[in-house]
């Protein structure tokens, strides 16, 4: 079985690099971008099965990016995180799930194995 | 002997005068349509008139007040001083509002003080001096004010509370991460050298953050020592450069008076100070503008500029941009003008701003010396 792509969108240089390791570890087939331009140009270049992505960036958040990345890749599930939100936005937000900040990285698997 | 005589008739004849101004007609109709208290009192102290508002306001009848001394009006902890006060007034009774920013209370005949302001004004009679208080009940006002502080206190407890998740979560985020790779094992040498270096930077961060928060929240008396600000203020545009999450190609320009004389500052305060107004100049010009740090020298003291040629700060926010939160930044915190403010205040000094859309930002801080 071919292993699940993920592509993370996070402009926390720390995080990124957590996040890239740890679903390495896990056996993802893992990319990583600083921010949701990067991400979008990445996404021109290849298919990714998740997209992984921090909430408030800029100068675009993860937000548009999700909404972007929806329309233009519909089968892509989308995952957001953040370490801070309102419940409003991200009922909205067209994603598939979210995932608080700090990361429980055994929820975040658990979702992604769902 | 001759002497309480003559007082005895000098107050007598004010209460004659009392009596004319109070039973004319056309005072007794203006005085029972105002809506505030007013109450009347010679310069011995005696209440010779007061309207229905002020019988209102008191719970006395008329006749319960008149003929005694207005002090039976004021709480008894201010009595003593309240009859200097209004013996130093008769001397010159110009018209002028009570207490001078003082809190003033009324007491009423059930003891319940009442929080008042107070309006003298005197009235002229030929046989001598009156004075006309006209008194305000601004009970519901202070309820208003407190409840309005205590809106903006929740407000800001609420902004706080999210900035510290924010800048909390973030580097804990990381951290949590990254201590549970360690023990994960099977990691490749650069793997393992990034979650090292993830574990200090970002404890580091908190650290950090935690202090911003403190020295917000509480200020830190300056430890003022005279020292070379030019010295300073190039190191900290030094390392500003080479930071190059917010460098770029950024061009700098100092120009430091080698003349500037030797100002006393705390030199850990002024330094987060300097950081914080260059680092906003380097996040304005957003890597491809001028920045320009300048000292000179002024009337007792030292002027530090920093200016850049970014979009500049539009005008309904020049004001705004102090308020502690306040942040147009995606991940800023909007503590670093609060913390310059209050740091450069501390020191007796002053933090100006000069900016306007599309006119470039200059931040001026005069120090004394
Ligand atoms: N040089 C500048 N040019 C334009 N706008 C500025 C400048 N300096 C400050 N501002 C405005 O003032 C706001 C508040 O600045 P402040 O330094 O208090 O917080 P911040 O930079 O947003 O966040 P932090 O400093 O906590 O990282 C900024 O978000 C920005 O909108
Ligand atoms: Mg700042």
């Amino acid at each position: 079985m071919r292993s699940q792509s993920v592509l993370i969108v996070d402009d926390d240089l720390a995080g990124r690099a957590m996040l890239r390791i740890s679903l390495k570890q896990a056996g993802f087939d893992v990319d990583s971008a600083g921010s949701a331009e990067e991400a979008l140009r990445r996404l021109q270049e290849r298919r990714y099965d998740w997209l992984l992505t921090d909430a408030k960036m800029e100068p675009m958040d993860g937000f548009e990016l999700s909404r972007r990345a929806k329309t233009l890749y519909p089968g892509m599930r989308i995952i957001m995180t953040s370490a801070l939100y309102n419940d409003r936005d991200i009922l909205v937000a067209p994603i598939d799930r979210f995932v608080p900040k700090p990361i429980r990285f055994d929820s975040l698997l658990n979702a992604m194995r769902a | 002997m001759n002497k309480p005589h003559s007082a005895a008739r000098k107050a007598s004849s004010v209460e004659r005068g009392a009596e004319r101004t109070r039973s004319d007609p056309r005072f007794r109709w203006a005085a029972e349509a105002a809506p505030n208290a007013l109450i009347m009192v010679g310069a011995d102290g005696k209440i010779s008139y007061v309207n229905g508002q002020a019988e209102k306001l008191f719970g006395y009848s008329r006749k319960e007040l008149f003929g005694q001394t207005i002090e039976l009006l004021v709480p008894k902890r201010v009595r003593e001083h309240h009859i200097k006060y209004r013996q130093d007034y008769f001397q010159q009774p110009t018209t002028r509002a009570m207490g001078q920013g003082r809190e003033l209370f009324g007491v009423r005949k059930d003891g319940a003080e009442i929080p008042v302001e107070i309006g003298l004004n005197s009235i002229t009679t030929e046989d001598g001096t009156l004075v006309l208080a006209s008194v305000i009940d601004i009970t519901e006002r202070k309820r208003l004010e407190r409840k309005l502080a205590q809106t903006e206190t929740l407000a800001m407890v609420g902004s706080m509370v999210a900035a510290v998740a924010h800048e909390i979560r973030n580097p804990l985020n990381s951290i949590v991460m990254a201590a549970k790779l360690l023990g994960a094992g099977d990691l490749s040498g650069e793997e393992l050298d990034q979650v090292r270096t993830a574990l200090t930077n970002e404890s580091q961060r908190l650290n950090r953050t935690l202090e911003d928060f403190l020295q917000f929240a509480r200020p830190r008396i300056p430890k003022k020592e005279p020292g070379d600000l030019n010295a300073l203020i190039h190191e900290v545009l030094l390392a500003a450069k080479t930071d190059t999450a917010v460098a770029g190609r950024t061009v700098t320009k100092e120009r430091l008076d080698p003349r500037l004389p030797r100002a006393a500052f705390d030199g850990d305060q002024m330094r987060q100070v300097l950081w914080n107004l260059i680092r906003n100049a380097f996040q304005a010009v957003e890597g491809k503008g001028r920045i320009e740090v300048r000292t000179e020298p002024h009337d007792g003291g030292v002027t530090i500029v920093v200016e850049d040629n970014g979009p500049g700060v539009p005008d309904d926010q020049r004001e705004r941009i102090f308020a502690p939160f306040f942040t147009t930044k995606a991940k800023g915190t909007g503590l670093g003008l609060p913390i310059c403010r209050s740091i450069v205040t501390a020191h007796g000094g002053e933090i100006r701003i000069d900016s306007g859309p599309n006119r470039g930002t200059r931040f001026s801080i005069l120090l004394p010396l």
